[in-house]
């Protein structure tokens, strides 16, 4: 008998994964303040670069809210700048990271800091719980093959779906180009993709 | 709105051994899903609102609740019949294209559900 109704499982997991690494974090974070406070007592000069470490790490976490904002907005545009943005906050941290171990009165409290604060612990829900609401609802055509039913299909870049009316008409045809070719001009690449793509029709018609 | 909680690094411990206490607490209060079946009915093509309407959830567990459209004894205005093409509507058919509405809402809410869960965790909202 056919389902009268449609419905979509929604739920959260890996929330004991979540517990452990938060657990994790505040052992380091014990450590932490344990040596920040040691350093203290001590006048270390180094100190300010602990603290440099700290607002790069902070710096980081806006990162990551602003990938996170792309993402739910699905804004390409946004997610590049987002991401790379990103990608230079880590280098300036793997660069404050070097100094830092380079001095070994630091490098206790630095490294305690950087485990708590860099760890990403609190990215892991929102990979967990976005891979899991979409796995157990969209079908994958990974490899290949005839669609058996009608339905939402998780696709990926560079595959290729063939309307049925071409596949009855003239069967599936692939354009594939030398390997040299990812190499041209993006712009150039495209613009020649359109006739390449009629002289084929034209020959399996 | 941006809500920001500063946190001393002597604290900082607390504060995270706070969120792994309140984790399971705020995630379970966290899946009633108000907010998903709003999206789910925006997302819900409409010609006699029908099958918008039959759009709810059902709590299946402490950590899981079903976003479900159609059945249920709704029944459509027009025809007299039961709503029962939910699914060819969200997935379309030969003579039809889909529009997932249920995918849609859960694709745009997911992360906010996530991030709703870590800063309820964390103290951030209430």
């Amino acid at each position: 008998m056919m389902e009268t109704s449609l419905t979509y499982t929604v739920s959260v997991t890996g929330l004991d994964q979540v517990k452990a690494q938060a657990d994790s974090a505040a052992r380091s974070a014990d450590l932490a303040s344990n040596s920040i406070s040691a350093l203290q007592g001590q006048g270390v000069r180094t100190m300010p670069l602990v603290m440099n470490a700290l607002q790069t790490v902070t710096s980081l976490h806006h990162s990551v809210e602003n990938v996170t904002k792309a993402l739910q907005t699905m804004n390409p545009e946004a997610m590049v700048y987002a991401l790379l943005s990103m990608v230079s906050v880590v280098t300036n941290l793997m660069q404050v990271m070097r100094l830092l171990r380079e001095s070994t009165a630091t490098a206790a409290a630095a490294q305690a800091i950087l485990d708590t604060l860099t760890g990403g612990w609190w990215l892991i829900p929102l990979a967990i719980t976005a891979g899991a609401l979409i796995a157990s609802s969209v079908r994958s055509m990974q490899t290949g093959g005839p669609i058996q039913e009608t339905g939402i299909y998780l696709l990926h870049r560079g595959e290729y779906v063939v309307p049925t009316s071409s596949v009855s008409n003239y069967g599936p045809f692939y354009v594939s180009f030398p390997e040299s070719s990812l190499r041209l001009d993006m712009n150039r690449f495209l613009r020649e993709l359109g006739p390449r793509l009629a002289r084929q029709v034209r020959r399996a018609a | 709105m941006k809500i920001t909680k500063a946190v001393g690094v002597d604290s900082l411990s607390v504060e995270i051994r706070l969120i792994s206490e309140r984790i399971e607490v705020v995630a379970t209060s966290s899946m009633s899903l108000d907010r998903l079946v709003i999206s789910a009915k925006v997302f819900c093509p409409v010609s006699t609102g029908a099958l918008m309407d039959s759009i709810r959830v059902e709590r299946r567990g402490p950590l899981e609740t079903a976003l479900i459209a159609g059945g249920g004894g709704h029944i459509n205005p027009r025809t007299r019949r039961p709503v029962d093409y939910a699914r060819h509507v969200h997935d379309g058919t030969s003579r039809v294209p889909p529009r997932p509405f249920l995918l849609q809402a859960v694709l745009s809410e997911q992360l906010r559900l996530a991030m709703e869960i870590m800063d309820l965790a964390g103290g951030l909202m209430q």
